[in-house]
């Protein structure tokens, strides 16, 4: 195999794995901060009210929001566990 | 007993002495940043490391006979070794590289620097090859894909990755108030680093298992290339779980709390991004080394966040640290194997034995006079590797540790008194 094509094979593998990388090395963390984000329970400030009254409110919606990006990054520890006992099994090494 | 038979015990024992330095110099990779933000106190994140490399080591079903062969000519295409190298001549080589592989890990495990096993590994047996084949021994093109570019890769692409990671995140809870959100994504580190160490344990403990399996082949007691003993499995299972657990604490400290302060998100970010690189990459064509990515990772979780501390002097000492691991671990190597095969035979490989017994008993010696233990592992990062005062936090929880230590601060003070015995 010659420089150039060991050069080549080396940058395509590379992408690949900056792709992969970024879509979920970014995208799971981000998820699962918006699931933290969505679990905080929000202050309302009524500001209408003097002196201002403050609430702690956690609408269902947003629970379901929280619940639906942790059940995500749960399979994704899933994945990653087949992915280690099969991977080889499953893109060929 | 006969020479060969007394070789190989002497190679599976080397061999599993390396698999037990692998398991404790790559703990940080794993857990460095769940022991520095309190997600876990640090022996319970040595023993839950320990476990699921144990588990993981169990899980690997390939047969990684072909580690060595990427880089020096020993084996055919299949893995098998050579037939005119069969016996006694393969033995040295791989028991020289191993020699090479254990001192490099116990050198830069001793000042405290995380480097790849599995590169200490492949310098070893380059350096071994080139003195017992000459210079044609070694596969330079697989040097070079193996891992050169592999190298330089790896902390940069982990590092990119981390930082966009970080960054997002702190936007995304910027909102979130520290200590409730700190609570959750500790959960998440956990997640993550708990994925690194079960693939730590499939992939690291495969290449020993191969390597006794080749040195097994070479003597001739096991033919199958496509199974490995059972009892291999187990003794390298045990024997880098029994690594992990014994922690590397004086590579945790460099990792958790040297390189960068870690917070709680940062941490989750850069050991999901570790996770994310490591187990994807070995299927894209490039398998890059755990230790790189998992210090490319926590680099880059603090350059993402804007006010986090970063130490460049200690990445520049890792940086120049990786560079000379391929040459250090081969000259070792090579004048294991250069003594082996002077002296000859049986006594050469024994008396390289007893001077590997020797410098790392030395080396174990030297790391007690300053020792970094589970109880000072998280001390103040004050400009070295050993904590120059007694250690006062046995979990210096990320609130803490990023705060700044101004003078009365309350905080600061507090995590001091709650932890005086």
């Amino acid at each position: 195999m010659s420089l150039s094509e060991i050069l080549s094979e080396s940058a395509e593998a590379l992408w690949h794995v900056l792709a992969v990388g970024l879509v979920l090395g970014v995208g799971l963390p981000a998820l699962f901060a918006s699931g933290i984000r969505f679990q905080h329970r929000h202050r309302v400030v009524d500001a209408g009210s003097r002196p201002a009254a403050t609430s702690i409110t956690s609408s269902p919606l947003r629970l379901v929001g929280a619940g639906v990006c942790f059940a995500l990054c749960v399979l994704a520890v899933v994945a990653g566990i087949i992915v280690i006992i099969f991977g080889e099994k499953l893109f060929g090494g | 007993m006969t020479e060969a038979l007394f070789v190989l015990i002497l190679v599976i024992v080397t061999a599993l002495g390396f698999d037990f330095t692998n398991g404790f110099h790559d703990t940080g990779n794993a857990m460095a940043t769940s022991i520095s933000t309190g997600a876990l106190k640090p022996r319970k994140a040595v023993a839950l490391s320990a476990v699921l490399n144990l588990v993981g080591a169990f899980l690997s079903i390939e047969v990684a006979l072909t580690v060595s062969n990427k880089v020096v000519s020993i084996q055919g295409a299949d893995g098998a070794p050579a037939p005119e190298l069969m016996g006694l001549p393969i033995l040295i080589v791989v028991f020289a590289g191993l020699v090479g592989g254990i001192l490099w890990n116990l050198t830069t495990w001793l000042v405290g620097l995380p480097s790849s096993s599995s590169h200490a590994l492949l310098g070893g047996l380059i350096g071994a090859a080139v003195a017992q084949l000459g210079i044609g021994g070694v596969k330079w093109n697989g040097v070079l894909t193996a891992v050169i570019i592999p190298g330089l890769v790896a902390p940069v692409v982990a590092g990119f990755v981390a930082a966009l990671a970080t960054w997002v995140v702190f936007k995304i809870v910027a909102a979130v108030p520290e200590n409730s959100r700190d609570a959750g994504f500790r959960w998440g580190q956990i997640g993550s680093a708990s994925l690194i160490s079960l693939a730590h344990g499939t992939n690291d403990a495969q290449k020993t298992m191969g390597v006794i399996t080749l040195a097994l082949i070479a003597y001739g007691s096991w033919t199958d290339l496509h199974a490995i003993p059972f009892w291999v499995k187990c003794a390298c299972a045990v024997s880098i779980a029994a690594g992990t657990y014994l922690g590397g604490w004086r590579v945790i400290r460099t990792l958790g709390k040297g390189l960068v302060e870690i917070s709680s998100p940062q941490g989750m970010t850069a050991d999901t991004a570790s996770a994310v690189i490591i187990l994807s990459s070995s299927h894209l064509g490039m398998a890059l080394s755990t230790t790189h990515v998992a210090t490319g990772s926590i680099l880059g979780s603090g350059v993402g966040r804007p006010a986090a501390v970063v130490r460049w002097a200690v990445a520049g000492r890792m940086a120049l640290a990786w560079a000379i691991t391929l040459p250090s671990a081969a000259v070792v190597g090579a004048l294991c194997c250069l003594l082996a095969n002077g002296i000859g035979g049986a006594w050469g490989v024994a008396a390289t034995f007893a001077m590997l017994t020797l410098a790392a008993t030395g080396m174990y010696l030297r790391s007690r006079r300053t020792a970094v233990t589970s109880e000072n592992v998280n001390a103040d990062w004050d400009g070295g590797l050993v904590p120059a005062v007694r250690p006062h936090a046995r979990r210096t929880s990320s609130r803490h540790a990023s705060l700044p230590r101004a003078v009365g601060n309350p905080q600061a003070g507090s995590a001091q008194q709650a932890t005086q015995p």
